[in-house]
C-alpha cells in the first residue's frame, strides 16, 4: 500500500476515496452486469424460443404431409431476424426436414436432432424444442443464433459502467475536496503549529481545539505538552540563574579566600620582618647600650604578641567559617559578661584617661550562648573604642531588650572621630582597618570586627555601626533569646 | 409416422386389392373397372393423408354423436379399402379411429369423416345433398371433386399427392380447416374467411 515516498493526509484521504467508491461502483456494476447478463439471456432465449415454437407449429402440416418447399417457406420467415444462423426441421424419426440457413456464416447443421433445449456456446445459441400437434410429437425444430446483441449489449454496458465508474469518481472526488478540509485542516494547522513550534522552539504557542472530537483532543494534549514545556523551560531559567548566582558567589569567594591569603601572608610577614630586623640588629651590635638594646627587645617582644594574636585570630575566624569551631553553650547573664569586659579594659581606659559608663536596661532574661565569645565580642568593641577614642572622651555600654524578634542589645558608644561614611560598609570585612589618626601606629590585627560579626551571625544576632563623623560611633550587636523560653 | 408401415401395408393392400377385384362390390363396378388401377402405394399414401387431414380440421363442439369413437366411413367402390382398414382401432384426437364400408348414403350422418370413390355426378350430388351442412368432412380423390362441392380432393401431380380443399361446403357444414392445411392445398375454392 505504502509507497515510495510518504504521501500527505489529502493524497491519502483521495487514494482511499478512489479505491472505496471505486470498488462500491465496481461491484455494482458486476452485480448490475451479471443480473442483466443473465436476464438478457433468459429473453434471448425466450425470443427464439417463442420463433421455434412458432415457426414448429406453423410448419406442423408442412411436416405432416412431407411438404418440404412449404416447411421451408415457413422457415423463410426467419430472414427477418439477422441473428439467426440457421433453423433446421427434423422429423420425428430424427432425418432433416426442412433447413433455413443465414445470410452470413454457414455453420455445419447437425444430422440429428440435438436434445431438447438450449445451449449457450461462446457466440451463440442453439435452441431445440419439440413440435406438437394434438400433444403427439410429430418432428423437431432447432435453431442457432449468434449472441452479437449480447456482445454489443455487453461493450454498451461496459462502456456505461466506466462512465458510470468515472462519474462517481469525479463526483465523490468534489465531494472529498469540499469536505476533506474538515479532516486535513485541522491536521494541517496542527502540523504547522508543531513545525512552527519546533523550528523557532516556541513554545508560547497553543492549537485551535476545532476539527474532529480526535483532533481537537490530539490538539489540546498538544497544549497540555507545550505548557509543561513551557513550565519546565522556566523552572530551568530559573535554575540556571541560580546555578549562575551561586556560580558567581563562589568565584567571588574564590576570589576573596585568594585575597584573603596573599593578606593574611602581608600581615605576617610585616611583624617577623621587625623581629628579624631588630634581632640582626642585636646581634651585629652586641655593645649596644643597655638601655637601646631593651627598647629593641621590648619591640621584638610586642611583635611577636602581635604575630601570636594575629594566628590566634585567624585560627578562631577559620574555625568559625569553617563550622569547626567548638561552641561551649551555656546560661549566662550578659550584664555579667559586660561587667567582666569592662573589669578587663579599665586599666587601659583609666591609663588613657576615658571614662567608661554602664546602663543595664532593667531586669535582663539569660542567654545560652558561649560566655567566651560573647566576651571576645564585647572585649573587641570596647577595645576598638578605648583605641579610638581621644583622652578625656567617654565610653558607654548600654543594655536593653528589644523585638521584636525578641533580642537583648548592646550598644558600646564613644566620642571619638567617628568613622567616615565610605568606610562604614566596609568596616566588618577581614583585615579592614581604620586609619588611626591619633596613634598612627597599627595595633590590631584587622580581624577583631569580622570575628565578631561571625559570632554574632552564628547566635542569629546582628551586629552594625552608627558614626556620626567628628562626633562619635556606636558598635550595636543584637543577641535573640526566644530559643531559651 | 406413416412411412415406417409403408411397407407393411403395401402388401396388405396388394392382398386387399386381390380380394377387391375377385369379389363384386354392388355400387358403381363398372365406373371403377374402367379406370386404371391405381397403384397400392397410391392409397397407402392417400389413407395416411386422409388420417392427417383430420389432425388439421376442427368439428363443432358437441356434434359428435358417437361416443368415443371417431367413424370413418367409406362410400361408393374405393379402390383399396386395406390400406383405411389399417387405420381401425388408431388414436386420432383422443378417439379411437373407426373405419366403416358404408352401402347408403343416409348412413354418412353417423359419420365424422366421409371418404368418397369415385361416383356418378348425380350419385355424387345425392349424397353431398344428403349431407349438406351435417358436420362430416368429405374427402375424395377424383377430378373436379372439389369444384362441385367436396371438401378435400386429392389427386396427383408429378407422382405426389396433392390436394385441394373447398373451404365453402366446410364451413356450411361447420368445420374449420386449419389455414396451416390450406397453405398446403394446390386450390382453395370458396373465400377464404379471415382466421383459422
Amino acid at each position: 500500500m505504502t509507497g515510495t515516498r510518504p504521501k500527505t493526509l489529502k493524497q491519502q484521504l483521495v487514494l482511499i476515496n478512489i479505491a472505496t467508491t471505486g470498488a462500491a461502483v465496481l461491484v455494482a456494476i458486476a452485480l448490475l452486469l451479471t443480473v442483466e447478463l443473465r436476464t438478457w439471456k433468459e429473453a434471448f432465449v425466450r425470443d427464439i424460443g417463442i420463433k421455434a415454437d412458432i415457426i414448429g407449429n406453423q410448419c406442423t402440416a408442412a411436416l405432416t404431409f412431407g411438404a418440404t418447399a412449404d416447411a421451408e417457406e415457413v422457415l423463410a420467415a426467419l430472414r427477418e431476424d439477422p441473428r439467426i444462423e440457421y433453423a433446421v426441421l427434423y422429423t420425428q424419426k430424427g432425418g432433416t426436414f426442412a433447413l433455413y440457413r443465414g445470410r452470413q456464416a454457414a455453420p455445419v447443421v447437425p444430422a440429428a436432432p440435438p436434445p431438447d433445449g438450449h445451449d449457450f456456446g461462446s457466440n451463440h445459441l442453439e435452441l431445440t424444442r419439440p413440435i406438437l400437434l394434438h400433444e403427439e410429437r410429430i418432428g423437431t425444430i432447432s435453431i442457432r443464433a449468434r449472441l452479437d446483441d449480447i456482445r454489443a449489449a455487453l461493450a454498451q454496458y461496459a462502456a456505461v459502467s466506466l462512465t458510470a465508474l468515472l462519474l462517481a469518481l469525479v463526483v465523490a472526488s468534489v465531494l472529498l475536496a469540499r469536505f476533506q478540509r474538515a479532516v486535513t485542516g485541522p491536521v494541517t494547522d496542527l502540523a504547522k503549529l508543531m513545525e512552527g513550534v519546533s523550528r523557532y522552539k516556541d513554545y508560547a504557542r497553543r492549537a485551535g481545539g476545532q476539527g474532529p472530537e480526535e483532533l481537537a483532543s490530539l490538539a489540546g494534549s498538544f497544549n497540555e505538552m507545550l505548557a509543561a514545556i513551557q513550565n519546565r523551560d522556566r523552572e530551568l531559567a530559573l535554575s540556571l540563574a541560580e546555578l549562575q548566582n551561586a556560580n558567581r558567589k563562589l568565584k567571588d569567594l574564590d576570589r576573596l579566600k585568594s585575597d584573603f591569603i596573599s593578606t593574611v601572608s602581608h600581615e605576617l610577614r610585616t611583624p617577623i620582618t621587625s623581629v628579624k630586623a631588630f634581632v640582626e640588629l642585636l646581634l651585629i651590635k652586641p655593645n649596644m647600650p643597655e638601655q637601646r638594646k631593651r627598647a629593641l627587645l621590648e619591640i621584638v617582644s610586642d611583635e611577636s604578641d602581635r604575630l601570636a594574636r594575629l594566628i590566634s585570630d585567624l585560627l578562631d575566624l577559620s574555625r568559625i567559617e569553617s563550622g569547626s569551631m567548638r561552641w561551649r553553650d551555656e546560661e549566662v547573664a550578659l550584664p555579667e559578661i559586660v561587667e567582666t569586659a569592662i573589669s578587663g579594659i579599665v586599666p587601659l581606659a583609666q591609663k588613657k584617661g576615658l571614662a567608661i559608663e554602664r546602663s543595664d536596661g532593667g531586669d535582663l532574661p539569660a542567654l545560652r550562648v558561649d560566655r567566651d565569645r560573647v566576651l571576645q565580642v564585647v572585649m573587641n568593641l570596647l577595645s576598638n573604642a578605648v583605641k579610638f577614642t581621644p583622652p578625656g572622651g567617654r565610653i558607654t555600654v548600654r543594655m536593653r531588650r528589644t523585638g521584636p524578634p525578641d533580642a537583648l542589645e548592646v550598644s558600646v558608644v564613644d566620642t571619638g572621630p567617628g568613622i567616615p561614611p565610605r568606610e562604614l560598609p566596609r568596616i566588618f570585612e577581614k583585615f579592614h582597618r581604620a586609619g588611626d589618626v591619633l596613634t598612627n601606629s597599627v595595633e590590631g590585627t584587622g580581624l577583631g570586627l569580622a570575628i565578631s560579626r561571625q559570632i554574632v551571625e552564628h547566635y542569629g544576632g546582628r551586629i552594625w555601626v552608627d558614626s556620626d563623623e567628628g562626633k562619635g560611633s556606636a558598635f550595636t550587636f543584637t543577641l535573640p533569646y526566644r530559643a531559651l523560653a | 409416422m406413416y412411412s415406417r408401415n409403408v411397407q407393411h401395408r403395401l402388401c396388405r393392400a396388394l392382398l386387399f386389392l386381390a380380394l377387391l377385384l375377385a369379389v363384386p362390390v354392388p355400387w358403381g363396378n363398372g365406373y371403377a373397372a374402367e379406370r386404371n388401377v391405381p397403384p397400392p402405394a397410391e392409397y397407402q399414401l392417400k389413407a395416411a393423408f386422409v388420417y392427417n387431414f383430420i389432425k388439421f380440421v376442427e368439428w363443432p363442439s358437441g356434434t359428435w354423436p358417437t361416443g368415443d369413437t371417431f367413424r370413418v366411413c367409406l362410400l361408393g367402390e374405393v379402390p383399396a379399402a386395406a390400406p383405411f382398414e389399417d387405420l381401425n382401432g388408431q388414436e386420432i384426437l383422443g378417439r379411437r379411429l373407426s373405419v366403416t364400408i358404408l352401402k347408403s348414403p343416409q348412413e354418412a350422418l353417423a359419420c365424422q369423416v366421409l371418404f368418397l370413390a369415385s361416383l356418378p355426378p348425380p350419385r355424387l350430388t345425392e349424397v353431398l345433398d344428403t349431407l349438406s351442412g351435417a358436420p362430416v368432412l368429405t374427402i375424395g380423390d377424383t377430378e373436379g371433386y372439389a369444384r362441385r362441392g367436396v371438401m378435400i380432393n386429392m389427386f396427383l401431380e408429378n407422382k405426389r399427392i396433392r390436394f385441394e380443399i373447398n373451404t365453402e361446403t366446410a364451413r356450411s357444414a361447420g368445420l374449420r380447416v386449419s389455414t396451416k392445411l390450406l397453405k398446403l392445398a394446390s386450390k382453395v375454392y370458396g373465400a377464404a374467411p379471415g382466421g383459422e
